[in-house]
């Protein structure tokens, strides 16, 4: 998972959707929530920035994210190369340059049920799940908000040191550190309504 | 006189100590609870059963637990494998995974990335995909990616990890985390853990001594774990806990038939004959008949399969049948009683009793079925014993006349039997046979066939609905179906599992199939690495600056090109060889797989993962060479539903032969009287399995060849002994009585196989029984013409 953007990439909007008030933090945590939780389906535009000591300069892509509340998300790089992954809580479908479309049930897939189940305990608000990975801390200051997430012992962590996900009114940004000392940040911007959703994402989703 | 009397003693000591040498025979004696033991080979080729046997034993010698608690799982499974370990009972008893880095599961591969490539990956590069500078862009910026294959300097276009992340690891649900593997389910909202324990046997999961250790270990590790968290859920499997679970069904039986037939033959011998002796002495010639049945099965056998030694309780029944002739005679004589000339009397009758068995169970013994041989040379082997102590004991310690009457019972009964003759017309008797037949319709139309192996074992509930838990919840397969795929050489084997898989990959993605596991995954043929290199190498421009090129305006660092091309050139020659997997760590849960050297060439095993229909398993093999599905469990299936079908015919063939001989001695009206009782005995066993919903098996068929078998004996007795009608019928209902306590007792058998048997048996001869007086309502005048 050393190229855990995606569980950034997902985590982070579903966090702001869905995270319910528990830990000790509970209170910047409750706040946080309340606020994303206006937003519950978003369109955004990205921009992926990965740096490693093997890159002479970072490699930056973006396209644009649908989050639609407990559907899932779909995620739609355009430069420097097109590709889509749409994330639901029983199926990955992934979309190649060429239209080639591959689809994974999450029972038959452990990696991807794996963040099938982070997926839908953040869309059901369970942070039980999610500190079953993380150590969460939130932290809230006037309008500006953030959460560390830090993997506990286990597989996980020999891949994440860190990750960090922040915003204001909708998420700004997710920074994730990996243990091999490759990092990446993603920004998000031109937040906007979802709807409607385009025939192609109505599939993607499975949406009505 | 006292002579007499201390006699008596010493018959009824030795008859008891007899009894007790045999019932502590049936406990000392080595069981065998493995079912393949008695399974029929199947296989046209030796090295399939082979496999068949090296993949039981794989899932057999060791048991899976899942140790499952809402909120306290791994402190409950830490109790319980602490528990386990305390009992000594396992070998090894396994919780804590070593902590390892999950890159570190790649290890084995990393110097040989350059031949390894996904299916998906290497069907990209040969349809043209060839452009190094996109493969780096889509590696870099590909949201979902597993960095398994190390970072982008080592892996830049990311192959290594996408082969990685295709090896089957990906089936099982198992997460490790904390070092232990966990199973997460649902449960509403919140979620239940469940942690995985693994028990490795000392020994064969089918030994006695491992079995009880094992269950007593078990039973403590749930105490502990129940202490440590409150309402933790054990879940468990594995081969010892269902052959303990036969042994222990067996063990149940044994004593339900061997007592329960004992007890029922000594009252209705006390009561017919009045007198101890004739009890004591019957009880002795059983137990002599059991003994040599248990000794000649372990003489040729080695060992008693709980089958047979259920199915032998209730030879007990038959045994006795032999002395209860001899006892027949011995009363009838009175004050008259002369040893020799009473056996004389009763030889030719026994003779020829023996004689009918000896041919049906050597019939029995021409089945390819172990099991069911075994079972016929134990009877065989019994009845021996019962006739030969009837015919060289019996006359030797049986002196003293007879002392008892049988008279007032003979005469209640043969004033019931001429009541009835006189009152049950031909006309009411057919009416009778109507009514049974119309009632038995409905049961018929109910009926249907069951041809499942596991017949053949008691397979408890709970220890089923576990196993399928444990399944669901672990993702780990538990397969009888696989292929073996077979070679002149390693290399081919490995070359003709490539082809096999080329065949599953459309019923991977169709969804038929869920995957596979096969070695070939892990360590593709040296063919397979060489084309995948040269893929590889087709992607690498030639010129090394111009490779530097493409990484770099893909923004990669400088030198990496270089890098790349050395490693690349470095590797020549040197491809992942199967030894080298073999000995790795990270193959253990798939070393079974590979069957190696065997007396025709190499050999594997590839086991489809999910539950694809047969159909479409078997069509992928077809026209590869040496590949064949072995799917043991549906070929013994399939072997039994032929030999259903063949007894129906059977039966049907012995019903007209039957009525042949019975109407060359008393025409064929009123031969088909006599059988008239037996053909309703069957025809109502199997409405009763239709009306109880109980599937018709091979061995229910089994049961009814001898409900038609003794039915027609039945018959025949009345008839012929009309003049005597009043003795005859008691021994006729003594025989069905016998028959009944013994073989019927096994309707209440935790083996659905003998159980299916005795439950046929039981209705089919009690109608006989009942209904034998119908046969002289039918032919009046005992049908001599």
């Amino acid at each position: 998972m050393a190229r855990l953007s995606l569980r950034g990439l997902v985590l982070a909007p579903l966090l702001l959707a869905a995270l319910p008030a528990t830990a000790a933090d509970g209170e910047a945590l409750a706040r946080i929530r309340a606020r994303l939780d206006a937003n519950p389906q978003l369109r955004a535009d990205f921009v992926q920035t990965r740096r490693s000591p093997d890159l002479e300069r970072p490699s930056v892509s973006r396209g644009r994210m649908l989050v639609w509340g407990r559907e899932g998300v779909v995620w739609e790089t355009h430069q420097p190369v097109k590709g889509t992954v749409a994330l639901r809580p029983d199926t990955t479908i992934v979309i190649d340059a060429r239209g080639g479309r591959t689809a994974r049930k999450a029972q038959d897939d452990a990696v991807a049920a794996r963040i099938g189940r982070v997926l839908r305990a953040l869309l059901q608000g369970d942070t039980e799940t999610l500190e079953r990975w993380f150590r969460v801390a939130a932290q809230s200051e006037g309008a500006r908000w953030s959460i560390t997430l830090t993997p506990h012992r286990g597989p996980l962590a020999s891949f994440i040191e860190s990750m960090q996900v922040g915003g204001g009114e909708y998420l700004e940004a997710v920074d994730i550190r990996e243990a091999g000392g490759e990092s990446t940040r993603i920004e998000f911007g031109n937040h906007r309504a979802a709807a409607p959703l385009s025939e192609s994402e109505r599939s993607l989703l499975g949406a009505p | 006189m006292s002579a007499i009397r201390s006699g008596r003693w010493w018959l009824a000591g030795t008859a008891i100590a007899l009894a007790c040498v045999v019932a502590a025979l049936a406990r000392i004696t080595p069981i065998e609870t493995d079912l393949l033991a008695l399974l029929p080979p199947t296989e046209r080729n030796p090295v399939a059963e082979r496999a068949v046997r090296a993949m039981a034993d794989a899932a057999g010698n060791r048991a899976v637990f899942l140790v499952g608690h809402a909120t306290q799982a791994r402190a409950a499974a830490a109790a319980f494998a602490a528990a386990l370990e305390e009992s000594r009972a396992f070998s090894r008893v396994q919780l804590e995974v070593p902590p390892s880095d999950p890159r570190a599961l790649g290890q084995v591969h990393r110097e040989f990335r350059f031949g390894l490539l996904s299916d998906r990956d290497r069907d990209l590069l040969s349809g043209g995909e060839l452009d190094a500078t996109q493969w780096l862009l889509r590696r870099l910026n590909e949201p979902l990616r597993l960095g398994l294959g190390g970072g982008i300097a080592q892996d830049p276009f990311g192959f290594f990890g996408n082969f990685l992340a295709a090896l089957p690891y990906r089936h099982v649900k198992l997460e490790l985390e904390d070092g232990m593997l966990i199973a997460r389910e649902a449960d509403g909202n919140a979620h239940r853990e469940y942690v995985l324990v693994l028990g490795d046997l000392p020994g064969s999961a089918y030994d006695d001594a491992i079995q009880r250790a094992v269950v007593a270990a078990v039973a403590q590790g749930e105490q502990a774990a129940g202490r440590a968290a409150a309402g933790a859920e054990i879940l468990r499997t594995g081969a010892v806990f269902f052959a303990e679970a036969g042994r222990a069904s067996a063990e149940r039986d044994v004593d339900l038939i061997g007592i329960g037939s004992i007890v029922g033959i000594v009252i209705l011998m006390v009561l017919v004959f009045r007198s101890l002796r004739p009890m004591f002495l019957g009880l002795l010639t059983v137990a002599i008949a059991l003994a040599v049945a248990v000794s000649a099965t372990l003489l040729t056998q080695g060992k008693l399969h709980v089958l047979t030694l259920v199915f032998g309780a209730s030879l007990i029944g038959e045994a006795i049948d032999y002395s209860i002739q001899y006892f027949g005679a011995y009363a009838a004589a009175g004050r008259q009683w002369e040893p020799r000339r009473g056996l004389a009397a009763v030889r030719p009758g026994l003779t020829l009793a023996l004689a009918t068995s000896v041919l049906g169970y050597g019939a029995l013994m021409l089945l390819p079925f172990p099991a069911v041989r075994e079972i016929a040379l134990f009877a065989l082997a019994g009845l021996a014993g019962a006739y030969l102590a009837v015919i060289l004991l019996l006359p030797r310690v049986l002196n003293a006349p007879y002392r008892g009457d049988l008279s007032p019972l003979a005469s209640r009964m043969g004033r019931f039997l001429d009541g009835w003759r006189a009152r049950v017309g031909p006309r009411q008797a057919l009416a009778v046979a109507l009514g049974v037949v119309v009632l038995c319709v409905p049961g018929w139309l109910e009926l249907r066939p069951d041809d499942d192996v596991r017949a053949l074992s008691s397979r408890p509930e709970h220890l089923v609905q576990q196993e399928a838990r444990i399944r669901a919840l672990s993702g780990v397969e538990i397969s009888t179906r696989f292929f073996l795929v077979e070679g002149d050489s390693a290399e081919a084997v490995l070359r003709a599992e490539e082809a096999l898989a080329a065949r599953l990959a459309p019923l991977v993605a169709k969804g038929e199939l869920r995957g596979f596991q096969a070695v070939s995954s892990f360590v593709p043929s040296a063919a397979r690495q060489e084309e995948n290199r040269s893929l590889i190498r087709r992607l690498l421009p030639q010129d090394p600056e111009q490779l530097e090129a493409a990484f770099q305006s893909a923004g990669l660092r400088k030198g990496i090109g270089a890098e790349l091309g050395t490693s690349y050139r470095d590797s020549q020659g040197r491809l992942l060889g199967l030894e080298r997997w073999l000995e790795a760590a990270a193959a253990t849960p798939f070393r079974h797989l590979w069957m190696g050297r065997t007396e025709a060439g190499f050999a594997s095993v590839v086991v489809p993962l999910g539950t694809p229909s047969a159909a479409a398993l078997a069509g992928a093999a077809i026209g590869l060479e040496r590949v064949v599905l072995v799917d043991k469990a549906g070929s013994v299936s399939r072997l039994f539903a032929q030999y259903r079908e063949a007894f129906a015919w059977g039966l049907a063939v012995a019903l007209v032969v039957v009525l042949g001989v019975l109407s060359v001695r008393y025409g064929v009206r009123r031969g088909g009287a006599v059988l008239l009782p037996s053909v309703l005995g069957l025809g109502g066993a199997l409405a009763l399995a239709g009306y109880r919903d109980v599937p018709v098996t091979l061995f229910g068929m089994m049961g009814l060849m001898l409900v038609l078998g003794v039915g027609v004996n039945y018959a025949i007795f009345l008839v012929e002994g009309r003049l005597r009608i009043g003795p005859t019928g008691i021994a006729v209902l003594l025989c069905a009585a016998t028959t009944m306590l013994s073989f019927g007792l096994l309707a209440f058998s935790g083996t659905p196989a003998l159980a299916g048997f005795g439950a046929m048996l039981l209705p089919g001869v009690a109608l006989a029984v009942l209904l034998a007086p119908l046969a002289f309502s039918l032919a009046p005048d005992g049908g001599r013409r």
